[in-house]
């Protein structure tokens, strides 16, 4: 009986001029008992997009999504978000 | 009575000649890479004789590019040296291609040359690799990018790779690693081949123009 390895990652950031791009996709790994790999399968979930005048998140599924929703889906985005805000913050504070 | 000597002398030859062409070579490769440390050996045998014994103790990957590093620029710079001696006892300066022709170093050859050239060096790369015969090859590698998306995608062209080269699957361990940049894993390979196929394909090579063309410009002939 094979098995099915399933995880939610965050892929490499693309930057489009002031923009960048935060992916998130599933990652399915079919294995076999002898734990060799069968297939993988990537699945886009969602993107956050990190702007200077903001940040948000996108679903690919077509429903809206919140910041903290992908958040839940993928953890290591925490520590994105919070460096995109302290850093706006410092550029707020420069500005001031 | 003398022609009878000559046939034997000929024949002893051809036999000898077969002899070397048919008795196939050995190469024993090891490679094996786990956290920093690279080791490895390589060992290749003709009849029983070791032609060539090179192991490699445990040492980091930065020592080892830095030790192969230091073989090249060591071997440039002494290039450099004997053709600038070369140079001065010519006592002038001389084009680059007429260089080329005397030091018989390569230079690369035109695009159209290679494209032309392109079926028949598939044909000299197919009777090469009919020379080579795996009688026996693990492979276990661990490996991931810093994309796991990359990752995965790599990880299917190796499979098609190992696949297409028709190695024993059961042998060939290819693991992903999503988590981040990784680089594991160890190569054992047992192979024999005969300079039979290797000479044919050559033979073959030589025999097809847009070969001698592509040599010809490679060799800065043309």
């Amino acid at each position: 009986m094979d098995n099915m390895d399933m995880r939610v990652m965050v892929g490499k950031e693309i930057k489009a001029g002031d923009r960048t791009i935060w992916p998130v996709m599933r990652i399915s790994v079919l294995k076999t008992q002898e734990d060799r790999v069968q297939a993988i399968q990537i699945t886009p979930l969602a993107m956050l997009i990190i702007e200077p005048a903001g940040q948000y998140a996108v679903s690919f599924a077509g429903e809206p999504m919140t910041i903290e929703a992908i958040l839940e889906l993928a953890a290591p985005l925490k520590d994105v978000l919070e460096k995109a805000r302290r850093s706006s913050q410092d550029q707020d504070n420069s500005y001031c | 009575m003398q022609f009878s000597y000559l046939a034997v002398f000929f024949l002893i030859i051809i036999i000898l000649l077969a002899f070397l062409l048919l008795a196939p070579f050995h190469l024993s490769l090891n490679i094996g890479k786990k956290g920093p440390l690279i080791e490895g050996s390589i060992r290749l045998t003709w009849l029983g004789l070791t032609l060539m014994n090179a192991e490699n103790p445990p040492q980091s990957a930065g020592d080892l590019l830095a030790s192969i590093w230091k073989e090249a620029s060591g071997r440039k710079d002494g290039t450099i040296e004997a053709r600038k001696s070369d140079e001065e006892e010519n006592g002038r300066e001389e084009r680059s291609e007429i260089d080329n022709q005397k030091t018989g170093a390569v230079r690369p050859p035109s695009i159209q040359s290679l494209i032309n050239a392109a079926p028949a060096l598939a044909r000299i790369l197919r009777n090469l690799l009919k020379s080579i015969h795996f009688k026996n090859i693990s492979c276990r590698l661990c490996f991931g990018l810093d994309d796991p998306a990359q990752t995965a995608i790599i990880s299917g062209y190796l499979w098609f790779l190992a696949s297409a080269l028709g190695l024993f699957s059961a042998r060939i361990f290819i693991e992903p690693w999503f988590e981040g940049e990784r680089l594991e894993g160890e190569l054992v390979a047992e192979m024999e081949a005969r300079l039979l196929w290797a000479v044919f394909a050559v033979v073959q090579a030589l025999r097809v123009r847009e070969i001698r063309l592509l040599l010809r410009e490679t060799l800065g002939w043309a």
